[in-house]
This record gives structure tokens, sequence and C-alpha cells, in this order.
């Protein structure tokens, strides 16, 4: 079995232009609804298709693109643990958050403020608002 | 009342939708690209991350690439349909263009007083007569077939979307399913033609269905027998076989509802329902009335008289021949298969109800739930090189801030206000809280004016026929109803109740609400004319007032709701 052994510094590199270019998703995805929205303009007098075409963006298109953002998120916030309790030497606490990073994200509660699930804060300190 | 080509249905332009999709796709194609980039990037963790289940980390990326792939080829597919839709929509624009010009040359034909003995001779037997009702039904026959057509294109097209995805909905025309199947969609050309004979198509009926000569008449009144026959032979031939196809089906289901609905109405306990029309009772007194109604060709005496005597003719004669015991059984016939028919409109104008589909198309992907990518955000403050993004420091997530709130579909605020404290208290304000003037006050007056002028700059006026009245609405009204109702267009203005539109609505969405206006006040129109009269209809969600006066719309407004 592989036995533990991060580079941290490495590895927080690679998170971390991870994380940076996961930013970039907010402009594409306000790229993809703009278009959208775009389309619904073309298809002023045509009620059905742009219905069909709705049903199929909330139904379909959304809950694809919601996973895209969930499962880079829960990759990111996952392995950040891991190597944040690796280097406290918390390998059961890393190995949890490793697990964490590989699973989709728990759905958040409409009204939510809460952005960091408690398992994965950080000991002693206050999850960011 | 003659066929106009005003009333021919607007269909949308291809080209627009063609470059849309091209975005629509090109947008989901960079969210495939960048995922792919990510991905490719977070491989680098191998290098550096050993553990025990290292490949959760590992290939923890995987997921969302195939996710970004899944939406890419969704959108790819469903691009597809719709370039096929609007390849179809240019078509059908061309046909239209062609019929609209032959409608025109039609009625500016002049009648043919020519002097010779042979003119004379087909005017005076009324051949002459009869050879422009061909004419004539022979265009609305084309219009009908435009309509049904450009129905079917959108069915086509959004079948195509449906298939895409599991729960998607497939949808029929009226009379080729069940007649309680709620994804109806749009009518056959003989379903327009039915609608034809009642005078509910937009684009007119032939003037020679009300004035004909007698040799016109006859005709009718014969036609009118001939089809009544042939329909009544279709209906047992469909009822025949048996839900073995789509019309027998349909045949059925309008029976059996008939049956349902006879013993709804039939049962004591559910008298005072019946009586006051409401819940189920009511409903079924309805559909019943529905079917009387079309059982005696209650819509249709008003536009085709003859037509509709002549479908008579088989009952009088069925009547003398078995003692009037044949007449009830084919009126059942008759009703429940008018009945199928006259459902038609209703459904078929669920147009009304799709009417918001742009606008929910517009805000559908707006649904996205990015919180997981504001974490990131938050996340990449704290990891070494993670840039700081202004709006993670200012706590706002990508979306755009909410939209304007609307009540019933009238839009009552900008909402783009920082915060709601800022918003006038709704119900003690200067305008009677139907709107801060000051939010829409940011652009001047002037602005807002010289947007509106550049606005209706091409456009002309609109006609709309609505059963025998063609019913205009000038530039100038539109000028007005636009800057007084129109945020965007707002002359600043405010009345003791004043009222807005959504600020997003476009000038085709106006021009779309006025015919639906019209649309849902047929009946009265027809009954009393276009003289001064006061309307109001509830679309999309709204209560809209208009004034119509001497065959023009001077007034035309979403009435204010209490809050």
């Amino acid at each position: 079995m592989t036995q533990w052994n991060i580079a941290h510094v490495d590895a927080l590199g690679v998170v971390s232009r991870a994380a940076t270019s996961a930013l970039a998703y907010q402009g594409k995805f306000r790229g993809y609804e703009t278009a959208t929205g775009t389309l619904g303009s073309a298809l002023t007098y045509s009620p059905l298709v742009a219905k069909a075409l709705s049903d199929l963006t909330t139904s379909a298109v959304v809950p694809h693109l919601d996973e895209v953002a969930g499962r880079t998120g829960s990759a990111i916030r996952g392995t950040n643990a891991a190597i944040g309790f690796y280097e406290r030497g918390q390998l059961d606490m890393a190995a949890d958050a490793q697990r964490n990073a590989g699973l989709a994200p728990c759905p958040t509660p409409p009204g939510s403020r809460r952005t960091t699930p408690k398992a994965l804060r950080r000991p002693g300190r206050e999850a960011p608002e | 009342m003659s066929l106009t080509e005003c009333g021919l249905p607007p269909i949308d332009a291809g080209q627009p939708i063609r470059d849309a999709v091209i975005d629509l796709t090109e947008a989901a194609g960079a969210i495939h690209t960048h995922a792919g980039t990510i991905t490719r990037g977070w491989t680098g963790l191998a290098h550096s991350y050993h553990a025990p289940e290292q490949h959760l980390v590992l290939q923890a990326m995987s997921p969302a690439e195939t996710h970004a792939r899944d939406a890419e080829s969704l959108a790819r597919k469903a691009g597809s349909a719709l370039i096929t839709y609007a390849n179809r929509c240019d078509e059908l624009r061309r046909t239209k263009s062609v019929l609209a010009k032959d409608i025109r040359d039609h009625n500016a034909r002049p009648e043919d007083h020519g002097g010779s003995l042979l003119d004379k001779a087909a005017r005076w037997t009324g051949i002459d007569e009869l050879g422009r009702l061909a004419v004539e039904e022979a265009l609305l026959n084309r219009c009908n077939q435009l309509q049904a057509d450009l129905d079917e294109a959108q069915r086509t097209c959004a079948n195509a979307l449906g298939r895409l995805y599991s729960v998607g909905a497939h949808y029929e025309p009226v009379g080729q399913t069940t007649v309680t199947d709620p994804t109806v969609y749009g009518l056959t050309a003989d379903g327009y033609g039915q609608l034809a004979r009642a005078g509910d198509t937009p684009w007119g009926t032939p003037a020679a269905w009300q004035h004909a000569g007698t040799l016109t008449q006859v005709y009718l009144v014969g036609r009118g027998g001939a089809d009544s026959v042939v329909g009544l032979v279709g209906l047992v031939g469909d009822l025949a076989q048996v839900g073995t196809t789509r019309e027998s089906r349909a045949a059925w289901s309008g029976l059996w509802q008939l049956t349902t609905d006879l013993g709804t109405v039939a049962n004591p306990a559910a008298l005072p329902a019946t009586l006051l029309g409401v819940g189920p009772a009511g409903e079924a007194r309805g559909r019943l009335w529905s079917t009387a109604k079309a059982g005696v060709g209650w819509d249709t005496w008003g536009t085709s008289p003859y037509y509709t005597a002549g479908g008579f003719l088989p009952d009088a004669l069925s009547a003398y021949a078995t003692g009037g015991t044949a007449v009830a059984g084919r009126t059942a016939f008759k009703g429940a298969l008018s009945a199928a028919a006259r459902r038609l409109p209703a459904r078929a104008t669920s147009i009304e109800r799709l009417a918001s589909a742009q606008r929910a198309l517009a805000s559908s992907a707006g649904r996205l739930n990015t919180r997981s990518l504001d974490q990131v955000a938050h996340l990449s403050e704290r990891l070494p090189s993670g840039p700081r993004p202004a709006h993670a420091a200012a706590g706002s997530g990508w979306r755009t801030p909410a939209g304007p709130t609307q009540h019933d579909g009238v839009w009552l605020h900008q909402a783009d206000q920082p915060a709601a404290a800022a918003r006038p208290d709704t119900r003690t304000g200067p305008t009677h809280g139907r709107l801060d003037p000051g939010v829409y006050a940011r652009k001047t007056v002037k602005a807002r004016t010289t947007a509106l002028d550049a606005v209706l700059k091409n456009w002309d006026g609109m006609h709309v026929t609505v059963g025998h009245d063609a019913i205009a609405l000038t530039r100038e009204r539109m000028h007005h109803f636009l800057a007084r109702h129109h945020p965007q267009y707002w002359d600043g203005s405010v009345k003791k109740r004043q009222s807005f539109v959504d600020p997003e609505t476009s000038l085709q969405e106006m021009e779309r609400l006025i015919r639906a206006t019209l649309f849902a006040n047929r009946h009265i129109i027809a009954t009393t004319g276009s003289d001064y009269r006061k309307l109001k209809a509830r679309v999309d969600g709204a209560t809209w007032v208009m004034a119509i006066d001497n065959g023009y719309i001077r007034m035309f407004y979403p009435e204010e709701k209490s809050l």
C-alpha cells in the first residue's frame, strides 16, 4: 500500500492553480446564460420551442453544470483539507478529507451561508464566510 | 369579411436562431475545454501527492470534466434540432411571403364588370361568384396549412429537444391523441379549417360564406351536407378501429369524456357545484355546454350559415327515414367529434400560457448553483499564489443581482437596488406604490424618449383581424403606451394609479400581448363590433386593460394590482 508522502508546497501549488482556474468558470457560465437569453429572444414567435428548450436547460443542462461547479469545488476543498491535515500529522482526518474530495458536494439548503462543511473546518479556525 | 394577410402567423427569422445556437454551443464548448484544462493541470498532483487511496484525489477532477462534456453534448444536439427548425422557419417565411402577396393581389383585383355577353351571363347565374369563392377557399386552405406547418415545425423541434433527456415531453396535435393529454400543441390544417368556420382564425374567411348569391348558397349547403356525412363516416371508421390508430384513441377518449361528464353532472350530490360552475362538476358542465353548442353549430352560424345549415340536412333526412331515432345518436357523435375539435382552440391557444416561455428560457440557465465555486473563491485567498477575486472581497457570488420583483406578471420595481431598504414603501410611495420614479430617472427622460424613437423608427403600426373586424394600432399609440408604461421608455409622467410592464418587454412582446388580449376578447368584439369598448384579458399572469374605439386601439396597459 502506498504510504503517506505529500510534497505539500508542490501539491498546494497544483491545488492553488486549479482554484484560480476554477474561478474562470463564473465567466463561462455567465456566457452560457447570456447565450440562452439571446436564443430566447430569437424564439419570440416559437413559444413551444422556447418552452422545450427551457425545460431541457432546467432539467438536463443546468444539473450537469451544477455538477461541474460542485465537483470542482469539492475536489479542491477536499484535497486542500487533506494536505492541511497531513501537515499536522492527522492522517485519519486527512484520509476522510481525501474521500470527500472525490464526492459530489452535499446540497446546501437555500439561504444557508455556511461555505465549508463542518467536518472540513480546520481545528481552531473559523470557516470563512 | 374577407381574407387578410395581416392575420398570417408571425414566424421567427432563421438567422438569429442560428447565430444564437452558435453562441450557445460555443459557450458550452468553452466550459468543457476549461474543465479539460483544469483536469490536465490536476494530474500534476501525481508527482507530489502519494497516499493510500490516492486515486480518490488524483481522479477527483474527472467527474467535473465528464459533466462538462455531457452538457456540451446536450447543447450541440439541441443546437442541431434548433438549426433544423431555423431552416424550416426560413422556408415557411418564404411560403408566407408568397401567400401574403397572393392574398393582397386577390383583394386588390376589381370585380369583373366586363360587358361581354359571356361575362353578363356569368354574373347573372352566379358562376363568377362561385369562381371567386373557389379562389378564396384555396387561399384559406393555404393559410390553414401554413399555420399547421408552423405548429408541426415547433412540435418536431420540441420533441427532438424532449428526446435528449429522460423526462422530456412529447407533443401531438389536437385530434391525434386523447382529449385529456396535456402535451398537445397546435392543430392540423383540418383543425384550422374548423376554426375558420367559426371565424376564429385571424386571417379571416371568404366573404362569400356569409353574403352569397343563390347558386353559391346552394353550393355551400350541399357541401356542408356532404362534409357532414363524410365526417360522420370518418368518425365511425375511427371508432371502429378501437384504439389502433391515434385518431381512434382521440375519438374514443372524446366519447369517454362525454360519458363521464354526463355521469358527473347527473349526480344529484354534484348539483350545487354544477350550478355554481365550480370544481370538476363545473368543468364537466362547461365541456357539455361546449359539446351542445358544437352539436348545433353555435359558433359557425354567424360565419358560414349556409354551410352549417347544410350540415343539418343529413340529420333531417335520417330523422325522416328513421322516425327521429337516428338523430339523437348522430347528434351525440357530432357533439363528441365537435367537442374534441372545439377543445382544440382552448388547447391550441395554450400559446398564451406558453408565452412566458422566452422569459423562462432566459432565466433557466441562471438557476445554476455555483455555491461551490464561491467556496473555491474564498479558498483561493488562503492558498499560496491564489489571487483574490474582487467579487469575493465584496462578499457576492458571480451571480447577477436579483431581478426585478414581479406581481402577477406586472413588474413593480427595478430590483437591482443594493438593498431592499433603499426601496420606497410600495404602499405609500408617491406613485401609490407602483414604482419609485427615481429609480428609472437615472436615465434622463430625453434619453429614454430618444431610445423609444429609435425602437419605433421602423415600426409602422399593426393590424389584427378579430372575427369580422380589422383593428389597427398606430405608431403614435404604441409610442404612448411605451412612454407611459414601459420603464425603459418612461416619459416620467405619473397617474394616480400607475402600472408598468416588465422592463425587458420587447416591442415584439408588446405586439404579442396586444394580439393575445384581442384574441381573448374575440367573442365580445365579434358580438359588439369595434366601437368604443374597454376590454380586459389575463395574459402572462397579468390583467391587461385595452380600449378600442372605431377600429383603433386607444389604450393598453397592465392593470394595477393591490398588494
